[in-house]
């Protein structure tokens, strides 16, 4: 089922914000990594590490400061209005909040259909109808919530109008920015099957961004964790989950508290990430490191692969090969 | 050992109800719990499952359109629901603490933290420079490093963590027998999340503080507590000591909220969700099982008649699933 060829890549990324007094704040910081096509990429990390600036990279939300976005399969239409539309096109984010990313004056049927009009999509209102009728039925929501306003639908429904949105221009990566994040865990649920039906269904590629590694490392086939601008460790689900190198990680997963799940190494970080504005030297996590060295406050430790496909950046395993 | 246990918060068949189109809707309907000194107890259940409200008609806080039909509270023996205005602030902030779920937004912005903290002190009798030394004692022991100064510092300047430290050292500083504790990890990141629940559950074991969480992550309630108490729709469906819940769960809602929790070990398996969303608060049953609607066990009877609690397997449970043994 899983296919190797790239559909998006991404290679030394770098997005800068104008801080105080015009000091530079690292948002993403010399970031490169792939995305195979209809794949689950889960994107993890704590608030403030720069995943949701990563997923708005990537679908152009954002311009980056330096550093490519590369898509394989369609043109990234650099300063080609028409060429920048039809990869808008293949390009959706869903947001996290479904009561700020749907404009509340607008009835639901409109706000589906708005995307085949910008696109020019279908020959008359029929045609566009009967198709957001089709995508609203495949988001589990029937023809009677096409003339309902935003505010008479639970958080869950409106979830899946956003996701109804995304999807209706039959786009090939899908970045979810927290999608599940405001949900209650019952609802929860029911939109990470949807989300997984939707993918089979129509081949889709997701960048699924999370602060839930429960979510993350059941929907995803390969994981990367960010810490501060910069990824720490990337690899298949199954390595990060059972042979984690990065102390990083390893304190992310030990602190995720899983509920049948109760024998874990205890490891507790001290303190808080630190701002963006003011990384640190070395290693960025030197300042929270349970297994910091001289060596980590002094240099940055670069990407090393340790075993196929599965990528970490510590000075420890680097240690460990040489 | 039981016997030792003394309990410190009765809520016996608490009705509460709001008025919504000129009839009476349950938001809290026969709510009974008991929590023991020294005990963790969590509340858990979905949004709008009436957790919150169970709390702040503790704490004397519910709304005022908030009806208490039926019901008594007691706290040490004493009855507080007939308190008058005054006894309540006593009571508040030195027999029950309440933290609340958003550090953001429960702190003053322009008073330093400090004197947030003393204020507590200084309201329940403590002397000027009593209430200032115990203040930075709790600090310290709520683990916020430099103490002397985060005293004048402003909560701006404080990140998320710290800034529910600041709280919980608020909410202790009168040495309460009683802390509840609402929803106060959800705003946070694991790892922060992690730090804060391992220091309730310190202080929960020095200082004999009885804590009484509320919760929708039954992560966070796995490893915090003794006691669990699965709400749905106002009324009390499961209960039982944490690890038969969450082991041997019977209730088809608690069922549904364990099959909901994504883990790795259920990759490429779907989600046992539980169909649809909690009733608002007009739209609940006036009779019969809460749960009806998005039950996949449903049976005639539940429509109709209400559960009864039933003890089944050293736990608590209202279903007819589980009949009262003749």
């Amino acid at each position: 089922m899983r296919q190797h060829d790239i559909l998006v890549e991404c290679s030394q990324l770098v997005k800068e914000y104008k801080g105080t007094r015009n000091k530079p704040v690292r948002a993403v910081h010399d970031l490169s990594f792939s995305i195979r096509q209809g794949e689950t990429f889960g994107l993890v990390g704590e608030s403030g590490c720069g995943k949701s600036t990563l997923g708005q990279l990537m679908v152009r939300l954002l311009e980056p400061t330096s550093g490519t976005v590369r898509y394989t399969n369609f043109q990234d239409g650099r300063g080609n209005r028409k060429q920048e539309k039809a990869m808008r096109k293949e390009n959706q984010i869903i947001f996290q909040d479904p009561y700020s990313s749907i404009n509340p004056r607008k009835r639901i049927g409109w706000l589906v259909e708005e995307p085949l009009i910008i696109h020019g999509i279908g020959k008359d209102a029929q045609e566009r109808k009967a198709m957001v009728c089709s995508i609203l039925k495949e988001v589990g929501l029937d023809d009677s919530y096409l003339d309902r306003w935003p505010r008479e639908l639970s958080g869950g429904q409106r979830q899946r109008v956003a996701i109804a949105i995304a999807l209706i221009l039959n786009p090939s990566f899908v970045v979810c920015d927290e999608v599940v994040s405001a949900l209650d865990v019952s609802v929860q649920a029911q939109v990470l099957n949807l989300l997984q039906e939707l993918q089979e269904k129509f081949g889709l590629t997701y960048l699924f961004i999370s602060h839930n590694l429960q979510v993350v490392s059941y929907l995803s086939d390969r994981i990367g964790v960010m810490y501060l601008g910069g990824l720490v460790e990337m690899g298949d689900t199954e390595q990060i989950y059972h042979h984690c190198l990065h102390p990083y990680t390893k304190a992310l997963f030990s602190a995720s508290v899983d509920a049948f799940d109760s024998v874990k190494e205890d490891l507790l970080l001290s303190g808080d990430i630190p701002s963006p504005s003011r990384s640190p030297s070395g290693c960025p996590f030197h300042t929270r490191c349970i297994s910091c060295m001289k060596r980590c406050i002094e240099e940055n430790p670069s990407m090393v692969e340790v075993s196929p496909g599965h990528f970490c950046a510590c000075h420890l395993i680097q240690g460990m090969n040489t | 050992m039981e016997k030792e246990r003394k309990a410190i918060l009765e809520i016996e068949h608490l009705h509460l109800d709001y008025r919504i189109g000129g009839r009476f809707c349950h938001a809290v309907h026969d709510v009974s719990l008991t929590i023991h000194s020294g005990e963790i107890l969590a509340l858990v259940g979905e949004s709008g499952c009436g957790k919150t409200q169970t709390a702040l008609a503790c704490m004397g806080l519910q709304p005022e359109s908030a009806h208490i039909g039926k019901g008594k509270i007691y706290f040490e023996g004493r009855e507080l629901l007939s308190q008058s205005k005054q006894q309540w602030n006593t009571l508040r902030g030195k027999g029950i603490s309440m933290i609340f779920q958003e550090p953001m937004t429960a702190l003053n912005p322009l008073v330093k933290v400090g004197k947030q903290i003393e204020e507590n002190g200084r309201n329940h009798g403590l002397g000027k420079i009593q209430a200032r030394e115990s203040t930075l004692s709790m600090m310290e022991k709520v683990g916020l490093p430099d103490v002397g100064r985060l005293y004048s510092s402003y909560p701006h300047q404080l990140s998320g963590g710290m800034r529910q430290r600041i709280i919980i050292a608020m909410a202790l500083i009168n040495d309460p027998p009683l802390l509840i504790a609402d929803e106060p990890t959800t705003a946070l990141d694991v790892t922060i999340q992690k730090q804060i629940m391992s220091l309730m559950k310190t202080l929960n074991k020095e200082l004999g503080t009885a804590i009484m969480l509320i919760s929708h992550d039954l992560g966070v309630v796995s490893h915090l507590c003794d006691y669990v108490h699965i709400m749905y729709a106002g009324t009390i469906v499961e209960n039982g000591p944490v690890h038969m819940i969450l082991n041997k769960p019977l209730h088809p809602y608690t069922k549904g909220l364990l099959g909901s929790i994504p883990s790795y070990g259920k990759k490429d398996q779907r989600l046992d969700s539980i169909a649809g969303i909690v009733p608002s608060l007009e739209n609940r049953p006036q009779v019969g099982c809460q749960f009806y609607n998005r039950c996949t066990q449903r049976m005639a009877s539940c429509k109709n008649i209400s559960p009864h609690a039933t003890m089944r397997d050293g736990h608590m449970v209202a279903c007819h699933l589980y009949p009262e043994e003749a």
